[in-house]
């Protein structure tokens, strides 16, 4: 995979110079994360750039194409297990360690690569593209592609192989058609959403199904399941204030059923603060922390589940200082285990193309908890930019 | 008043108030006089595709970010954000002619202003009115209704006056009178936001699928 995307890289670059309206893009991200564990401090930098190419192939048709290239250096290796109360990790055995460890290698891959073909009535595009779906900003219970990562929900999403199809019904109506094939029919991804409007209310109806790997981490034996997800979105007002719902009931073929709900609030006061806050329940998570297993842990840490905790709040407010300058953060707040999640966020316009973003990850929790401070406390200096 | 379509790239400067420029160039299509509107930028690289849809005279906001294919719903509260970072907000961009409908109008004595013989035009907002400001004043030039200096007044204490937008370089664009510069200058912070329109056209043909949220793909 490496060899070819470098190969196709190379080949398109004299390609798009000959011909001039292939558009080179992108941004160059050197970004430093440092997280004090067990009274060590860790560092774990990286240097990413991304390439972006689009080209109007013609009046409705586009390309678009995304390279990743990433290179780690410093703490690269993360055993998992230190993230895991020790009594539930007790049982590992000295020559299994290893087996938990998880590596940060070197990426260079081929992102996202799609065509796209307009019509007055339809969009159509092919290939791997990011998939967004859902009104929640934290959490997206109607997403069956994605997981969000609590301390950047808004970073970019990995591509999916697949077709995507949305038909504008009228002004107010689209019905968009989701397809990642897989070995199968029965095991490729298909989502189906119905988006509609009513005076200032968005809704979208969702019906989808996914295959989904449940790994046992005792034994690492993998395990397919299929689910099938019904779900509804609301975004609108009330009394001024923005307000969004996001509900998906998960039909799974082997465990138990649930529910996953999403409901938030925004608002923006004249001074420009902005503030937001949204509560996540999801009954495949546990009301405890005692309820939390090693395997629970280890499908949330290798993001294989949404969550370990049922009930959530989050909260992210940003406030203009400055032209320039943006700063805020997060509270993320798990109500099942009492446990808590700070993030302080700074952001500053370097230059027209250039941002320097701070975020700090303060964990309160106690041990066992969902944000316990064994998590780690530290802070990411990320530095972007575009070209 | 805007005209029945439009479509135009404009150049927007943010000046801060260490004297510091960020430069944004978007393409801008409007509808229905202004009641729909889309906002695509093009330049800088940095939030180049991300696009605001505002219908209804912006009571309705969606904004789309083209690096995580998300689009968002925004509540009439963002009419008050500022478009990114500058001293327009979405209520001065994608407001239209809700000034006829949102406001209650008087004529004060007329006066001389930028070197035109104009007429002043309180608006104070009506019981209808969803607008941020709680008073606008208006000199329009006689000769041919182009405001020349606009005054917006802050919704909480009508008697400050938080923003001027001063409008220059006139020029006929398809025989409609058209500033080609305008100036929004921040009484409060004390910045000032440039738009200089680099092209422009009334009343051709828009598909209305560029005014759905499909249209982002475009």
């Amino acid at each position: 995979m490496r060899k070819l995307s470098v190969a196709l890289l190379i080949a398109l670059l004299p390609v798009s110079a000959a011909y001039g309206d292939v558009l080179i893009n992108g941004y160059f991200e050197p970004q430093f994360a440092g997280t004090i564990l067990d009274d060590e401090f860790l560092q774990l930098n990286s240097n990413k750039l991304r390439i972006d190419l689009s080209s109007d192939l013609s009046d409705n048709i586009t390309f678009t194409g995304n390279f990743n290239y990433i290179n780690y250096n410093g703490h690269t290796h993360w055993n998992l297990l230190d993230f895991v109360p020790d009594k539930l990790a007790a049982f590992v055995e000295e020559e299994s360690i290893q087996a938990y460890v998880l590596g940060y290698e070197d990426e260079d891959e081929l992102d996202n690569a799609y065509l796209r073909l307009y019509s007055k009535v339809f969009t159509l595009t092919v290939g791997r593209q990011q998939i967004s779906v859902g009104s929640g900003y934290a959490w997206n219970p109607t997403d069956l592609f994605n997981t969000k990562d609590i301390l950047d929900p808004t970073y970019e999403q990995p591509g999916v192989n697949s077709l995507r199809l949305d038909i504008g019904l009228s002004t107010d109506h689209t019905m968009v058609m989701f397809y990642s094939p897989e070995d199968t029919w029965d095991k490729s991804g298909k989502l189906f959403r119905f988006l509609g409007r009513i005076s200032h209310f968005d809704y979208a109806l969702s019906a989808g199904q996914r295959q989904q790997i449940f790994t046992d981490f005792t034994n690492f034996h993998e395990q397919e399941e299929r689910q099938d997800m019904l779900g509804v979105d609301l975004t609108g007002e009330i009394l001024g204030i923005g307000c969004w719902s996001e509900n998906a009931y998960r039909f799974m073929e082997n465990s138990d059923d649930y529910w996953a709900n999403v409901i938030g609030m925004d608002y923006t006061f004249s001074s420009g603060w902005y503030m937001m806050a949204e509560y996540y329940h999801n009954e495949q998570g546990g009301k405890d922390y005692n309820q939390y297993s090693f395997n629970d842990w280890m499908r949330f840490l290798t993001t294989e589940t949404k969550t370990l905790a049922r009930d959530q709040a989050y909260s992210y407010t940003y406030y203009p200082v400055t032209d320039l300058i943006n700063v805020g953060g997060s509270v993320v707040y798990s109500i099942s285990d009492n446990s808590l999640l700070l993030i302080p966020t700074c952001e500053y316009s370097v230059g027209n193309d250039v941002t320097l973003t701070f975020f700090g990850n303060i964990y309160t929790g106690k041990q066992g908890t969902m944000y316990s401070e064994d998590m780690g406390n530290g802070g990411i200096i990320r530095l972007r930019a575009y070209f | 008043m805007n005209q029945e379509t439009c479509w135009g790239v404009i150049k927007l400067t943010i000046v801060t108030t260490s004297g510091k420029e960020r430069e944004f160039t978007y393409e801008s299509f409007s509808a229905d006089k202004g009641e729909k509107n889309v906002i695509k930028y093009t330049a800088p690289v940095r939030v180049k595709g991300q696009a605001t849809l505002m219908l209804n005279n912006a009571d309705d906001i969606w904004a789309y970010y083209p690096r995580t294919d998300r689009i968002r719903k925004l509540a009439t509260h963002a009419k008050k954000q500022k478009m990114q970072g500058s001293d327009f907000t979405y209520e001065d961009m994608g407001s239209g002619n809700s000034f006829v409908t949102d406001f209650d109008t008087e004529r004060l004595d007329d006066e001389k202003t930028e070197g035109y013989s104009c007429y002043k035009i309180v608006l104070r907002q009506n019981k209808e009115g969803s607008s941020n400001y709680a008073k606008i004043v208006m000199r329009v030039i006689k000769d041919n209704f182009v405001p020349v200096v606009i005054d917006y007044y802050d919704e909480d204490d009508p008697e400050i006056c938080k923003k001027r937008l001063t409008q220059s370089d006139i020029k006929n664009v398809d025989s409609i009178p058209t500033p080609m510069k305008m100036v929004m200058h921040n009484n409060l912070d004390d910045t000032d936001t440039k738009l200089e329109i680099i092209k422009c056209k009334y009343n051709i043909h828009i598909d209305k699928s560029r005014f759905t949220q499909r249209g982002f793909y475009r």
